[in-house]
């Protein structure tokens, strides 16, 4: 994702939008999974994010990072509908393994992995969790996510390790 | 182990990374990407024009508003009192402009001169209008009691004598209240 594209998406380019949306749709589409805890509510934010994007496209061709951009109006759009949600007060359930992770249908062994996997990333705080997601999932930069988050590079460092140390205690005390 | 000194993160960063997240669903896509078209479609609306916009009709409202009220307030006016009474001097002054600079020039001098102030129609209630801004204007200045001089019993002269404007036989007694706030 270059400045080409930047420009390609501030001119309004319908081609240059579905490449943003090929390039990390299913990386938001995750990172909003884990966020609102719905496939729907993912499905309404995603859609949501890209109409905000092509809305105020002509500021994409000044951002610094567009990956790191897109993320943040994607968690922007998770913060307003889970607000929404909470007005509704909905409950939701935890989401388990192959609701997070592509798992082969006949390998049981994966789909315990990512079951024990799926449990321990759900026993994290979620402002634990979230470092996570975006540090492994969506393959961000600990820089790009100290943008999405607002937080200081090195806040997002230190939770980035205490959350693996939580997950590493968690799936000793549990395997 | 959490808490100790050394936790091995490629470990549990090699267990995590191999699974692969499940993205959108394929219809997703068509879905998202039709609604992105029909916002490219429509014309980008900065915030700024619609701003002045709604500024500009409300001056213009506000304006509206204020004109229809002083003519409201004039006729009120002219049909209690009926039209206001012509200035002699007021009236010789125009003629004198008129004659100088024009008709209009000498209408638009008669029309300031004779200019009624806006005040209450009704002198009982401006009488009692005012009397009310006074009352509630008014301070009483009343001697509160709260700081007198109070002066020292006589000392004793036969002692050391002070230094000249030495006051310190002297006292300011206050009487304040002691109260707790919160």
């Amino acid at each position: 994702m270059g400045a080409l594209l930047q420009e390609r998406l501030a001119r309004g380019e319908q081609a240059a939008f579905a490449e943003l949306y090929d390039a990390c749709a299913d990386r938001l589409h995750h990172y909003l999974l884990v966020r609102l805890g719905s496939r729907t509510d993912a499905d309404d934010a995603l859609q949501e994010t890209f109409l905000r994007l092509a809305r105020m496209r002509e500021r994409l061709a000044k951002v610094e990072s567009l990956e790191a951009y897109v993320f943040t109006v994607a968690r922007h759009e998770a913060i307003r509908l889970a607000a929404s949600r909470v007005q509704r007060s909905r409950k939701l359930q935890p989401l388990v393994g192959d609701e997070l992770f592509r798992v082969a249908p006949g390998d049981a062994n994966a789909q315990d992995t990512a079951a024990a996997l799926a449990a321990a990333l759900g026993q994290l705080k979620p402002e634990l969790r979230e470092i996570v997601e975006l540090k492994l999932y969506a393959g961000l930069t600990f820089q790009q996510i100290s943008q999405v988050t607002d937080l200081p590079q090195g806040t997002v460092a230190t939770r980035y390790r205490t959350a693996l140390a939580h997950l590493r205690s968690w799936l000793a005390r549990k395997l | 182990l959490v808490g100790e000194e050394t936790v091995n993160y490629d470990e549990i960063q090699s267990l995590l990374a191999p699974l692969t997240p499940r993205g959108a669903e394929p219809e997703l896509r068509t879905r998202v990407l039709a609604a992105v078209a029909e916002e490219l479609q429509t014309p980008q609306r900065g915030l700024w024009p619609r701003a002045a916009l709604a500024v500009a009709a409300a001056i213009v409202v506000a304006l509206g508003l204020n004109l229809w009220l002083d003519h409201r307030a004039e006729q009120r006016l002219a049909e209690l009192f009926g039209p206001p009474p012509a200035s002699k001097r007021a009236t010789e002054v125009a003629r004198m402009v008129a004659e100088a600079a024009g008709a209009p020039a000498g209408r638009w001098v008669y029309e300031r001169l004779t200019a009624r102030p806006n005040t209450s129609s009704d002198p009982a209630k401006y009488y009692a209008v005012l009397q009310r801004i006074v009352e509630e204007t008014q301070i009483g200045f009343k001697e509160s009691g709260h700081e007198a001089l109070e002066e020292n019993r006589p000392v004793d002269r036969r002692g050391p004598r002070r230094p000249g404007g030495d006051t310190s036989d002297r006292q300011r007694l206050v009487r304040g209240e002691l109260r707790l706030t919160a």
